[in-house]
């Protein structure tokens, strides 16, 4: 009795399944005492249900044949097995994910800076008369020049600056 | 080897073999499925689901293992799929009843009891300690072939097992019952 408690003291305390699998194979399931207080397969069985007391199973052939064929015709309609189409979607949106990201991109990092900017916006030198600077100077001195055009509108401002 | 040929001849497309394999098969499938989920309708339910996933499936059995192993194997998932489903729907409910233990206490038993008796310390185990109870009693395995359905190691198996057969004595010594057959 002693001997059992001891066993199943240290079954209980060890924290592995793996280490109480190892101390059921090599003690409990060879020492009679241990087995002493494990049911039997003979009683067990008497506990669960037997082949023998499972009843008239004629039932199931022809419901599994009927759901299979069912299967079968939802296949023919929807060729793709589920886990295709799942896959099939994935794919479906990553790829728009990908192409959204891209696009988002594109957006902020090539998008054309705003037309009210000097001359950068304005019509191509071709569409109007072209104006040119070839000089400016203030006191004797090259000056910075600007010039700009307001959106929409025929005023071009000419501003010259003088390098400090 | 007469499983192999006859998933070969289903996996030629001939459909009708696979009748054979329900026949062969059916009754102790539907006997571990009853044993672990307690009730007929729901084992019937279980098996029923299994053979149609296993016809699925047949080209990607391994001829090298053992069929029965696999075909148990996914019982044995198909019916812990039933057992969540009726927890979730009992968690819904709040329908949940605790059946008092000790009625059973030196009593004689007919039919009927022991059968309420036996459901009643099955009832007691984890869904893996039950399978592998049913499948070492009634079946005959080994604790490897154990793992093998319970998709586990060899040592985890033998200790569900053991806490089953542990599990079983204390409840019959603590109710002083007996699984006398006669």
């Amino acid at each position: 009795m002693g001997h059992s408690i001891l066993i199943d003291f240290i079954y209980r305390i060890l924290p592995f399944r793996a280490w109480k699998g190892w101390l059921l194979r090599n003690h409990m399931e060879g020492c009679p005492g241990c087995r002493k207080r494990l049911v039997s397969r003979e009683e067990a069985r008497l506990l669960l249900v037997q082949v023998g007391d499972v009843g008239d199973l004629d039932r199931l052939w022809p419901s599994i044949k009927e759901k299979l064929g069912e299967k079968a015709k939802k296949g023919e309609k929807n060729s793709m097995s589920k886990p295709a189409m799942a896959k099939m979607w994935r794919l479906a949106a990553a790829a728009v994910t990908v192409l959204l990201i891209a696009a988002a991109v594109n957006f902020w990092l090539f998008r054309k800076p705003r037309p009210d900017t000097p001359l950068q916006g304005g019509p191509s030198p071709a569409e109007t008369e072209q104006v040119q600077i070839h000089y400016v100077k203030i006191d004797n001195e090259p000056a910075q020049t600007f010039i700009f055009q307001p959106r929409d509108s025929n005023i071009i401002i000419v501003w010259a600056g003088k390098n400090i | 080897m007469e499983d192999n040929d006859w998933i070969t001849a289903c996996l030629r497309g001939n459909g009708e073999e696979f009748k054979k394999i329900v026949d062969k098969y059916k009754a102790s499938a539907m006997a571990v499925a009853m044993n672990i989920l307690g009730n007929r309708e729901d084992a019937e339910d279980a098996c029923q689901e299994t053979f149609i996933q296993i016809f699925r499936n047949l080209e990607h059995f391994d001829a090298r293992l053992s069929f029965r192993n696999w075909l148990y194997a996914i019982l044995f998932h198909r019916c812990l799929d039933v057992l969540k489903k009726k927890r979730r729907f009992r968690n819904l409910t709040s329908k949940v009843k605790n059946e008092s233990s000790g009625r059973f206490a030196t009593e004689a038993y007919n039919p009927e009891e022991k059968k309420q008796l036996s459901q009643h310390i099955l009832k007691q185990l984890s869904p893996k300690e039950r399978t592998a109870l049913c499948l070492w009693a009634n079946e005959g395995f080994t604790a490897v072939e154990v793992s093998e359905v319970l998709r586990c190691s060899a040592s985890t198996a033998r200790v569900y097992l053991f806490n089953a057969r542990r599990k079983i004595r204390q409840f019959l010594e603590k109710s002083h019952g007996t699984l006398d057959p006669h």
